[in-house]
């Protein structure tokens, strides 16, 4: 793996979305390579501001003395849990009502100072009555209001989920929205052209259909009954026009040999003389290397 | 017992088995912790279940952890995000109910501000701040990577979207964010 390709590598590697192959190739050359080392380091940094950017809600005050005593005491850590937790389940509000909390310490008893303290008068303890009743009232009524705020916050916590859940759901329809706009622009163009591939030996029995747009700058394509790739390798679309070959992307079929795409093919300036598609290393190449599977001309 | 007290200071006691370390190690982090486990496993009764695990991690752990290699909230976020998704894995192999939303609301305080976040709120803020900035093809790829623990090509196959071109959205992407929280890079 050259330096280059670390590089590269580097962000799939931190967010762990890359293949095994492509990581133990850059572990490798990190091994030996300082450099790249210091660089990794950075796309970390950057893979943990991702999870440090997400919205900050405080859990719930109890879980403090039930993580702490779980956890000290223990010498190797392992946590000592109630066993309404350790099933992974959400529970529900009679467990969660049932799980220890934090006692309150109680306040001191201003009621009980004013005894200690009062004159032998008396009005001493009927002074005393009525600060211990107005002491209870607003220690009542403290902890009621307390419990109002919880609630009121945990009720916000709850729509701020929702609304986090919402704002993907938003995203993903826009995303498929742009696209049904993008295929139907496509598709109403006036130099739209159809394009039937046939599959070549060893793909027979591969097929795929394309629609071309040069004023669009885009290929829509469906392919069927492509033959499973080997390891590290892709397919790669290709339109032939003004005698060079023009990459239109690369893809991993499922596992029935499907797939279909709308590919933006911004040198994709006239109309193509055919579209292929040939078997190449991940990542693709910038002129076509491997074997052809499909082969096609735009219809007359 | 000094009331001076930094990261380091905390692990040291922690490796002590002195629990005021690990004490003032979950009130510093707690809530970047289950914040972030929170948005994996979308369950506050898991973002707990992982929070605890985190700082039993921690207390097992704090030896080994070399402070020359990073911060504790790198750390930190490493943890819970591979722990997170251990969960959500663990929950999509063996389907269950999802949370009560009564329990929901039960067990959850929100709470804008932490001492760590207040500390490195410039950062956090640019952080944000670049992510929010993402064309939105570049933002979900990382983030169903980041978040959802996909591969790239269940990525590709989640969106239908060309392997190359989810690969490349995440590379830009990361890079955008990388020159915001690491911006004296050599490299041009």
């Amino acid at each position: 793996m050259t330096h280059e390709e670390a590089r590269d590598a580097m962000p799939l590697f931190v967010v762990g979305a890359d293949d095994h192959e492509t990581r133990n190739a850059l572990r490798a050359h990190l091994e030996d390579c300082a450099e790249c080392r210091d660089a990794l380091r950075e796309f970390q940094q950057a893979a943990d501001a991702l999870g440090q950017t997400v919205p900050q809600i405080r859990p719930r005050p109890e879980l403090r003395a039930q993580t702490l005593a779980a956890i000290v005491g223990t010498p190797d850590g392992r946590l000592v849990r109630e066993t309404d937790r350790t099933s992974g389940r959400a529970i529900d509000a009679d467990t969660a009502a049932r799980l220890p909390r934090a006692t309150p310490t109680p306040l001191p008893s201003p009621a009980r100072d004013m005894q200690t303290v009062a004159p032998s008068s008396t009005w001493a303890p009927w002074l005393a009555t009525a600060a211990a009743v107005l002491a209870a009232v607003s220690i009542a009524g403290l902890w009621q209001t307390r419990g109002q705020l919880a609630e009121m916050r945990t009720t916000l916590a709850v729509y701020q989920a929702r609304v986090a859940d919402a704002e993907r759901s938003a995203q993903a329809a826009q995303a498929t929205l742009v696209a049904y706009r993008r295929q139907l622009d496509v598709m109403s163009s006036d130099d739209l052209l159809f394009v039937s591939l046939a599959g070549v030996p060893p793909a027979a029995a591969a097929q795929a259909r394309a629609f071309v747009s040069p004023s669009r700058n885009a290929i829509i394509f469906s392919a069927r009954n492509l033959p499973a790739l080997p390891a590290a390798r892709v397919y790669q679309l290709w339109a032939i026009a003004g005698g060079q070959p023009i990459s239109a992307g690369t893809f991993v079929p499922d596992a029935q040999g499907r797939y279909e795409f709308v590919a933006d093919v911004p040198s994709l300036l006239e109309r193509p003389a055919a579209l292929a598609v040939t078997v190449e290393p991940e990542g693709g190449v910038p002129s076509p290397t491997g074997p052809k599977y499909l082969l096609g001309a735009p219809a007359e | 017992m000094t009331n001076v007290f930094d990261d380091r200071e905390a692990l040291r006691r922690v490796v002590g088995r002195d629990s005021s370390g690990l004490e003032w190690l979950y009130d510093r982090y707690a809530t970047l912790v289950y914040s972030l486990a929170l948005r994996i496993v979308r369950d506050a009764a898991d973002a707990e279940d992982v929070t605890q695990e985190v700082f039993a991690q921690v207390w097992a752990q704090a030896a080994r952890f070399d402070a020359s290699r990073g911060a504790v909230a790198a750390w930190l976020t490493v943890i819970a995000r591979t722990r997170a998704l251990d969960r959500l894995r663990r929950r999509a192999a063996a389907p269950q109910p999802t949370a009560d939303e009564d329990a929901l609301a039960n067990i959850q305080d929100p709470a804008p501000s932490v001492e760590w976040m207040a500390a490195n709120a410039e950062q956090v803020r640019a952080a944000h701040n670049a992510l929010a900035s993402l064309p939105a093809e570049q933002r979900a790829a990382l983030e169903l990577a980041y978040y959802d623990g996909l591969t790239q090509s269940e990525i590709a196959e989640r969106t239908a979207t060309p392997l190359g071109t989810v690969k490349t959205r995440i590379r830009t992407g990361l890079q955008r964010i990388r020159d915001v929280v690491a911006p004296r890079r050599s490299e041009a």
